[in-house]
């Protein structure tokens, strides 16, 4: 569910690390604010546990093939959720940086996909409501899996919106939605009944670990995350109509100058011109002509830099 | 993984390395789908870089094409739903799919090497204290730092348990899902021990909720990095505002082709 940049354009890749941003905001205050320094070390270990747990496979039974764990939701019912919010955060960083999963700029995009899914909203809204105040296996079996595919599957549906607003793909939006929301539904079951294959041990060994927290103050907290969730909708659905209403005389114009094609699906079309429009505007010669002898030309320029730089600039050090 | 020898000095100053490569995403992927040959310009950023940074380009190429499996996935689907001709090379048409599919590998490639880049010049902890210079929390370098310290020491725990696991199992690969959540479970309560050790050392060495760093490379900003920051902006917004393919068309045009 990594995005590249590849498949995203940059007014998308700004708005989603600015609501990113905003909330790792929030989520340095609220675990700030618990004064327990014993959580940063745990933090930090458990980012380095859901690592290693992605190591090992377990079998998918009566399929064949294996799969891994995301461990969103596993992070949230250990952690709560701005503490996993923060630790799946830290997380995507590096594999973003050092296992090359996912883009730079789709960091924020990516982010929002997976953490904020699962762990501020699939968790509170989902994990909690169903996981009740006292240790039954059958509901913290429900819990996981309902959690882990309302979680994947909300991610599944911000990935293809992104991509689709960001104009770089041509399949419809509808079929994109249908294929990503298909395989992440599976995804998600399998997901769900791993999270909750490792929260039975803990309960069964630990159970304070999971059940230490006071249910009233939880309810409260729901509450403020609704709230701030339905602001954010607001924010969100807000600038994306005032994208798409922009220029609405010139809509049809747009859709044949930038995509150059008016096959897309209506639904879409709206939104990717209205973002494919800021990012034409911004350029003084937008729709330049592609010509064979125009790219051949910039690839002999490349090479010419790249012979150029071998010559003077030598790698004087080596990576360990 | 990246673990680069602390003592050398990086090859570019990692915070204005840091600015500059997040401009240049920035600027790079504002450019068209349809717009290749302004695209395969933009890799100049990556073959200037990359030598400076102690990384010979081929190498940050080859490592790029990792990222290929990913978008190709959805690449794919452009030359088979958009099938409008677009571009013409002597008797073939090409269509708008396959140049769309084309920006794609090109975008997604020119993004992967730009991050190569930036982790090879100064490792990745020389780069969290480029981030706590640019006033990132200090919570989320922290953590980013924790992670990153106890990857390796997570890894080796698991792979012992799982070298135990494997040598009992009379050459089962498999793992059920019962013994893969016993075997998680059982490294999640040693790494809550492990977690509660740390703490414990960490207090008494006096942890004021910031891990010290003693690499110092990063923190030093002086005119040549505002110098650097500011020419390659600019020479990103030319690549991007000047229609440069056009006239490197005109000449290839009139003179080779």
């Amino acid at each position: 569910m990594h995005l590249a940049d590849a498949l995203i354009s940059t007014p998308v890749a700004l708005v989603g690390g600015a609501i990113s941003a905003a909330l790792l905001g929030v989520a340095g205050v609220k675990v700030k604010k618990k004064d327990n320094s014993g959580l940063i070390p745990l933090m930090g270990v458990m980012g380095a546990f859901i690592f290693a747990a992605q190591m090992v496979n377990f079998a998918i039974p009566g399929t064949g093939s294996s799969g891994h764990i995301v461990g969103g939701i596993l992070l949230a019912a250990i952690l709560g959720p701005w503490a996993a919010f923060l630790t799946l955060t830290s997380v995507l960083i590096i594999q973003c940086l050092i296992f090359a999963d996912g883009g730079l700029l789709a960091l924020g995009c990516n982010i929002l996909n997976m953490a904020v899914m699962t762990t501020l909203v699939a968790y509170p809204l989902v994990f909690k409501p169903l996981e009740g105040t006292k240790l039954s296996f059958p509901r913290l079996i429900a819990a996981s899996v309902a959690a882990s595919v309302v979680g994947l599957e909300l991610g599944a549906f911000a990935v293809s919106t992104e991509t689709v607003i960001s104009g770089v793909t041509a399949l419809p939006y509808k079929t994109f939605l249908t294929l990503m929301l298909s395989i992440h539904l599976a995804i998600g079951i399998c997901e769900g009944v791993a999270t909750a294959a490792i929260l039975s041990f803990i309960a069964k060994n630990r159970p304070e670990i999971i059940y230490k927290k006071n249910h009233t103050r939880s309810i409260r907290r729901l509450k403020s995350i609704i709230i701030g969730f339905a602001i954010a909708t607001v924010i969100i659905g807000g600038g994306i109509a005032f994208l798409a209403s922009s220029n609405p005389d010139g809509l049809e114009w747009s859709i044949q100058q930038i995509t150059g094609s008016t096959e897309l699906s209506e639904s879409v079309s709206s939104l990717a011109s209205g973002c494919g429009e800021v990012q034409g505007n911004t350029a003084i010669l937008p729709d330049y002509e592609n010509s064979l002898s125009g790219i051949i030309g910039s690839i002999m320029v490349l090479v010419f830099v790249w012979a150029l730089t071998a010559l003077f600039i030598k790698p004087k050090k080596s990576s360990q | 993984m990246e673990f680069r020898d602390q003592a050398v000095p990086p090859g570019i100053n990692s915070c204005a390395l840091l600015i500059t490569t997040i401009c240049y995403l920035i600027v790079m992927l504002s450019v068209s789908p349809t717009g290749i040959s302004m695209l395969i310009l933009f890799s100049i950023f990556p073959i200037i870089t990359a030598p400076i940074c102690g990384e010979s380009y081929l190498k940050i190429m080859l490592r790029s094409l990792w990222v290929l499996p990913f978008i190709l996935f959805i690449g794919i689907f452009n030359p088979i739903f958009d099938k409008e001709a677009f571009l013409k090379i002597g008797e073939l048409d090409i269509s708008r799919g396959w140049v769309t599919f084309a920006s794609v590998i090109i975008r997604g490639l020119l993004g992967m090497q730009a991050i190569l880049i930036l982790i090879s010049n100064d490792g990745f902890l020389g780069l969290c204290n480029s981030l706590r210079r640019l006033k990132v929390p200090d919570l989320l370098i922290t953590q980013l730092q924790f992670v990153f310290r106890y990857l390796l020491v997570m890894m080796e725990e698991l792979q012992n348990m799982r070298r135990a696991r494997d040598a009992r199992s009379y050459g089962r690969d498999t793992y059920p899902l019962k013994v893969w959540g016993n075997m998680m479970g059982q490294l999640f309560i040693r790494t809550v021990d492990r977690s509660q050790r740390i703490h414990a050392a960490m207090i008494s060495r006096g942890f004021s909720g910031t891990i010290p760093t003693y690499n110092n490379y990063s923190f030093g900003w002086s005119y040549k990095n505002t110098l650097y920051v500011c020419s390659w902006i600019a020479v990103f917004l030319i690549l991007r505002l000047i229609n440069i393919p056009y006239y490197i068309s005109l000449v290839t045009a009139s003179h080779i082709l």
